[in-house]
């Protein structure tokens, strides 16, 4: 009776610590299975891939193709809304639709400026530019544009003197992602 | 017998344990809520998104702004508590979306709505290398002014981000110690003196 | 081993459960047939704990006019009810629709009130803890409406749970009437009205 004992419980110690080895393996494997729909869709839903677009150049992207027409920059007295130490920034594309389904290629329109270290700058509305034919990418979406159409999307920005000359314009949507755009092109200083 | 009040008494520890570890388990919103960054008055205060330095605390009993020609008084029945704040942007541009006074109790006092008209109430967002001057306007107890602390953050109810508690410690004290209260407050005239 | 019960104790511990639901069951129809429990009436100027208010209600009026800022649509009149608010909860909240319920009157159907503040022109005001402001609730009710002499109004507060049952945080439950004000229509102090 003993005999068998000690082989019973040395089986079983075999047993337990394979089990023990077993788990410290199918923990991590159940966890990264259940979480890999939203892991997927947070690594995906960034601007991680980058598509750098050299000066003048035309690119198709979202349904669209897009070129950086201009991108000026001037100083700003200080006062009323506009901080001490600006430069506004203002980028004007050409954009010429291919397919005519604006709402679900440009959903999450996101034009900003990015630098050197990885600072981005939002569109503004404090600056009072002269009305123009020309749009922001949100409204340009409600506009009815059809395929063929080319619309001038323009966004302004405030950014601070010392930092301004080393601005890159990106372009990003919600259907891209990760992918987005980079235009090479520095800002001009006008006046 | 011995065994059986050893196993007994082992027990009773074991049960106290679990009892203090089920008390003292935090709830659901604070393992999710905000991330705590404490400060004082005239430091900066590094949150996540952005950088706050309080730089001076006002009382008054009324407010008074000019719009289109109009004056508008805003009288209350506590106090009118003025905080001015230097905020800058560390990363990208934001909306400081919410601003309380809490009082030593820790009665929250959300910003006044009855300002919506008024110059500079709506102050446009924040961009990284732009930092700028935001004034806020509270109605509190005219007992809640010691120890109060102010708490910023981008969101309302931050989930797991930065929410910044600073204490108001240096607060405008007449010569005799008691606490200066102006008896109108312009904010036309506020906005001109400092931006 | 000793058999533990008889078999006349086996049975009724086996039906002590079932036989205390079957009589808490019986004791609760009993009690629960007679009459509702009466609401407490209060009056003009009585302070009403209301869960996340204290309420004061101070008169209340008739109107064909703007009040308070509140302007009325050509057609329709307004009712009318001042009373004085107090927060009772931790932080600055504008949750007072619901607080006080109109009783139904007959061939009148009352949409949500509108909230307005005495002291200035602003509806739905924040108010702030611990600091009472005057506020009037406003019904609108077509012009062609007769309203009665008096109005009868159920005041609704909320229960304080610090910990809720789904996650754990604290909220206000369980609306439930705590009194009913009866207020005469009567006259809307100076300054309340002003003119369309």
């Amino acid at each position: 009776m003993t005999g068998r004992g000690d082989e019973r419980s040395a089986g079983e110690k075999r047993w337990r610590r394979r089990s023990m080895l077993l788990l410290v393996i199918l923990l991590p494997l159940v966890a990264a299975v259940t979480a890999r729909d939203s892991i997927e869709r947070w690594w995906n839903g960034r601007d991680r891939i980058v598509r750098e677009i050299a000066a003048g150049d035309q690119v198709d992207f979202g349904g669209a193709r897009w070129q950086l027409h201009a991108l000026r920059m001037a100083p700003l007295p200080a006062g009323g809304n506009i901080p001490d130490n600006a430069m506004g920034v203002v980028a004007d594309f050409r954009v010429q639709i291919q397919d005519a389904d604006l709402p679900g290629n440009w959903r999450g329109c996101t034009i900003a400026l990015q630098d050197g270290q990885g600072r981005r700058w939002m569109p503004t509305h404090v600056l009072p530019l002269p009305r123009t034919d020309a749009s922001e990418c949100i409204s340009a979406i409600y506009s009815g544009a059809k395929a063929g159409a080319t619309l001038r999307i323009r966004q302004a920005f405030l950014v601070p003197r010392e930092a301004a000359a080393a601005l890159r314009v990106t372009v990003s949507l919600a259907r891209q992602q990760p992918h987005y755009l980079r235009f090479a092109q520095h800002p001009r200083l006008v006046q | 017998m011995k065994r059986r009040l050893a196993t007994l008494l082992l027990l009773a520890a074991a049960a106290a344990v679990l009892f203090a570890m089920q008390r003292s388990t935090p709830r659901y919103d604070e393992l999710t809520g905000p991330l705590l960054v404490s400060g004082r008055m005239g430091q900066p205060v590094r949150t996540r998104l952005f950088d706050a330095n309080v730089e001076r605390v006002q009382f008054a009993r009324q407010l008074v702004y000019e719009r289109f020609d109009r004056q508008t008084v805003r009288t209350t029945s506590g106090l009118w508590a003025i905080v001015t704040v230097e905020l800058s942007a560390r990363s990208r541009s934001m909306h400081v979306g919410r601003a309380s006074w809490v009082g030593p109790q820790g009665f929250q006092y959300l910003l006044s709505d009855r300002l919506a008209l008024a110059p500079g109430q709506s102050p446009p967002a924040i961009e990284p290398g732009l930092p700028r001057r935001a004034r806020y306007f509270f109605e509190i107890r005219p007992d809640q002014v010691d120890g109060a602390v102010l708490w910023l953050s981008e969101h309302v109810g931050p989930r797991l981000d930065s929410e910044a508690h600073i204490k108001l410690d240096v607060l405008p004290r007449a010569a005799d110690g008691a606490l200066d209260v102006m008896d109108t407050f312009d904010m036309n005239a506020a906005i001109k003196e400092q931006p | 081993m000793r058999i533990a019960f008889g078999k006349i104790k086996t049975r009724l511990a086996t039906g002590i459960g079932s036989t205390v639901a079957v009589g808490a069951a019986a004791v609760y129809s009993v009690f629960g047939a007679g009459p509702p429990p009466s609401v407490t009436q209060y009056t003009a100027g009585n302070a009403i704990e209301a869960g996340r208010w204290l309420v004061t209600p101070q008169r209340a009026w008739v109107s064909r006019q703007r009040v308070y800022g509140v302007t009325l649509r050509p057609g329709q009149q307004a009712l009318v009810l001042e009373a004085d608010l107090s927060n009772r909860t931790q932080a600055s909240t504008g949750v007072y629709s619901d607080l006080l319920r109109p009783a139904t009157m007959p061939g009148i159907t009352l949409e949500d009130p509108v909230v307005a503040q005495v002291r200035d022109p602003k509806t739905a005001p924040l108010l702030h803890p611990g600091m009472p402001e005057r506020v009037i609730y406003v019904w609108m009710i077509p012009a062609s409406a007769t309203p009665p002499a008096s109005f009868t109004v159920d005041v609704v507060g909320e229960t304080f749970k610090p910990v809720d049952n789904l996650f754990g945080t604290p909220g206000w439950f369980n609306p439930a009437v705590v009194g009913q004000v009866t207020l005469p229509f009567g006259q809307p102090p100076a300054g309340a009205e002003q003119g369309s």
